[in-house]
């Protein structure tokens, strides 16, 4: 059979104009997209960096009623990884950024210039705080340098910086600030910009709990590192001022493949046979935690959990493991006097029992110690209780992710600063139910709440107390919520970093 | 016997293959559908990113500008001018529906932005539609 020459001609044409071109066209994303598929972190040796402790933040200026502090976001390096220097974005430049510790009832301003190439958003997580000073995610903080190229959102913009006025008019509690900026919240955390909100009140200081060198802040992530030691974050725009989103083979979340405590990777921490107090974070962008100790201690439980979100519960919750996702806080007391000195106790997350991330830290109990601490059967009293049959009303909330890398929706909408979804009256009890297209931390600006059920059964042992923030791994959970504080736009949204920046948030205005 | 034989003419049925397309104007057509072409691959890889969906739908959308290029170059028939006019309308179409209302996501819609590249594609999809139109009408 004979093909002519211009028979020929045409077939190479058209192969090359639909097969050739276009397969060329697609090899570029294909190769990006395979790639950040591969990446792992650098082996590195466990438990050999000791556990930083996040320094407390001095006020810059002290009144009879307000501590002021300044706080600069600025690019630094850090060992995050024992022998590697990683560049990071921090509060003052440290990952995680300095502790604040207020006190009930004493306002903090806190003035935040942001020295960094884009723009940020300070949220005070947990904070029942004005709307002026929430950390709406379009009040930008433009760089000190210049805009930064953010896109086409509106909201109320400061250049240079921005002061933040939080009232602490609530109980004690362990409170965080992160960044919370449109479309980049995820990038822009994961870079480091994270830091510890403690309230303290007389009603804890009574309290005989663990204090001092035993109450410890553990501040949880994961991270994926390049060869190099820098962080590896699979943004579509590296620059953080173009287009917003993760490649699409991570849309579901950037899970890490090294934990990170406190800014270290897989810590160790010296203690004495004596009670801990450990407030638990879990900052991670989209990984939840099952945390266990390996041994567990022979003479009791592994946790007991005297605090939640937003505060120390009314009587303490024994725990033998701890089911924290991200955003979530817990406050619990573990007890290493049943261990024998010279014990080491392995944190563990078994979400992940053979991965990566199987292994969270380490507690090696080094020397005994006077314990003169205790753990009280009453803790605090609740300043109000919350009747389901008190509601002023019911609303549903259906959480859906996107369709192959497409925006997520609450009710099947994606985020519109302008579209109020909720109308709450201010001091008003609502019961809120969440659905879920399965995994998402749900949480609430401004409003604490309580679970009251999920799927039809009840609440899990972990959902105890006052919280800003719910996990939902699938079906439905319902929550009472009371919008006390202060009338104004608030947000709620999947803290899943990656689904809030692929707009699964919404608004609710209190009136 | 006397035989006479009738020579019948045979009968000559109409062809049912249509006529090519000759005019130069298909080069012209060509050219666009090509340069049409190569700014939908332009976008492949960032829409391809951005949400695999739409990329999907860019390289689709291109591969059948190249289709069209080829085959205006080689005596295109009446088929190929409908197809085409057909293809530039839609893609028209959707380029206005997606920026007046946007990209159904769920029950909502994602509106999409104006830019050059979209707009540049637009004016060759409507001015190929023009000379496929002209092309239709001439041998």
């Amino acid at each position: 059979m004979s093909i002519s020459r211009r028979t020929f001609l045409r077939a190479a044409l058209m192969g090359g104009a639909t097969l050739a071109l276009p397969i060329g066209a697609l090899q570029f994303p294909m190769r990006r997209m395979l790639r950040a598929q591969e990446v792992t972190s650098p082996p590195v040796e466990r438990f050999t960096l000791p556990l930083p402790i996040p320094p407390v933040l001095e006020p810059v200026e002290s009144d009879e009623t307000t501590d002021y502090y300044e706080i600069t976001q600025r690019e630094a390096t850090a060992e995050l990884l024992p022998g590697y220097r990683t560049t990071i974005w921090g509060y003052n430049g440290i990952f995680p950024g300095p502790t604040i510790e207020a006190r009930r009832g004493r306002q903090v301003v806190v003035r935040q210039i942001n020295a960094l190439p884009v723009p940020v958003v300070t949220h005070l997580h947990g904070g029942v705080t004005p709307p002026e000073s929430d950390g709406y995610p379009t009040d930008l903080i433009l760089p000190v340098s210049g805009d930064g190229g953010h896109g086409s959102h509106g909201g109320n913009r400061t250049a240079g910086e921005r002061v933040y006025t939080y009232p602490n008019q609530q109980p004690a509690a362990t409170l965080w600030y992160h960044d919370h900026r449109m479309d980049f919240t995820g990038p822009q955390v994961y870079r480091g910009l994270a830091g510890l909100y403690i309230i303290r009140d007389e009603v804890e200081d009574a309290l005989p709990l663990p204090r001092g060198q035993r109450e410890v802040p553990l501040v949880i992530t994961d991270r994926i590192f390049d060869d190099d030691g820098e962080l590896f974050y699979p943004s579509i725009d590296d620059s953080l001022t173009g287009q917003p989103g993760v490649l699409p083979n991570f849309t579901n979340g950037v899970f890490g493949d090294t934990v990170l405590v406190n800014g270290a990777a897989w810590p160790v921490l010296d203690v004495s046979n004596t009670r801990y107090r450990f407030r638990i974070l879990n900052a991670a962008n989209a990984r939840p935690y099952m945390l266990a100790l390996d041994p567990p201690p022979p003479n009791g439980p592994a946790f007991v959990q005297i605090g939640s979100d937003a505060g120390l519960l009314t009587a303490p919750v024994e725990h033998e493991e701890l089911r924290v996702t991200p955003a979530e806080r817990f406050d619990v007391i573990v007890d290493f006097s049943g261990y024998p000195v010279g014990t080491q106790v392995v944190l563990r997350n078994r979400f992940d029992a053979d991965g990566a991330t199987a292994e969270v830290m380490r507690f090696d109990v080094v020397r005994e110690e006077q314990d003169e601490s205790r753990i009280p059967v009453r803790l605090v009293e609740d300043d109000i209780t919350l009747h389901p049959e008190d509601a002023e009303r019911t609303r549903n909330f259906q959480f859906l992710g996107s369709i192959l890398g497409s925006m997520s929706t609450v009710n099947f909408k994606t985020f519109d600063p302008d579209r109020i979804d909720a109308k709450p009256r201010l001091d008003s009890t609502e019961i809120w139910h969440f659905g879920a297209d399965p995994e998402h931390p749900i949480h609430l600006h401004l409003a604490h709440f309580k679970v009251i059920e999920r799927d039809d059964r009840e609440p899990d042992p972990w959902d105890v107390g006052w919280k800003d923030t719910v996990w939902i791994p699938s079906g439905g959970v319902r929550v009472i919520a009371r919008f006390s504080g202060y009338r104004g736009k608030y947000v709620f949204h999947c803290h899943n970093l990656e689904h809030e920046d692929m707009m699964m948030m919404a608004n609710f205005e209190v009136i | 016997m006397n035989a006479t034989t009738t020579l019948e003419r045979p009968v000559v049925e109409p062809t049912t293959t249509p006529t090519p397309i000759r005019s130069p104007l298909r080069y012209v057509a060509a050219g666009l559908a090509f340069a049409s072409e190569l700014i939908h691959l332009w976008q492949v890889p960032d829409e391809f990113i951005t949400w695999p969906l739409r990329g999907i739908f860019f390289l689709l959308v291109s591969i059948g500008l190249g289709a069209l290029s080829v085959n205006l170059l080689f005596d295109p028939r009446r088929w190929t001018i409908r197809l085409g006019v057909a293809l530039n309308a839609y893609i028209i179409a959707v380029w206005t529906f997606t920026r007046l209302v946007g990209v159904p996501n769920w029950i909502s819609f994602d509106q999409q932005p104006v830019n050059a590249q979209g707009v540049v594609a637009m004016a060759i999809s409507a001015v190929l539609i023009g000379t496929l139109a002209v092309l239709g009408r001439r041998r």
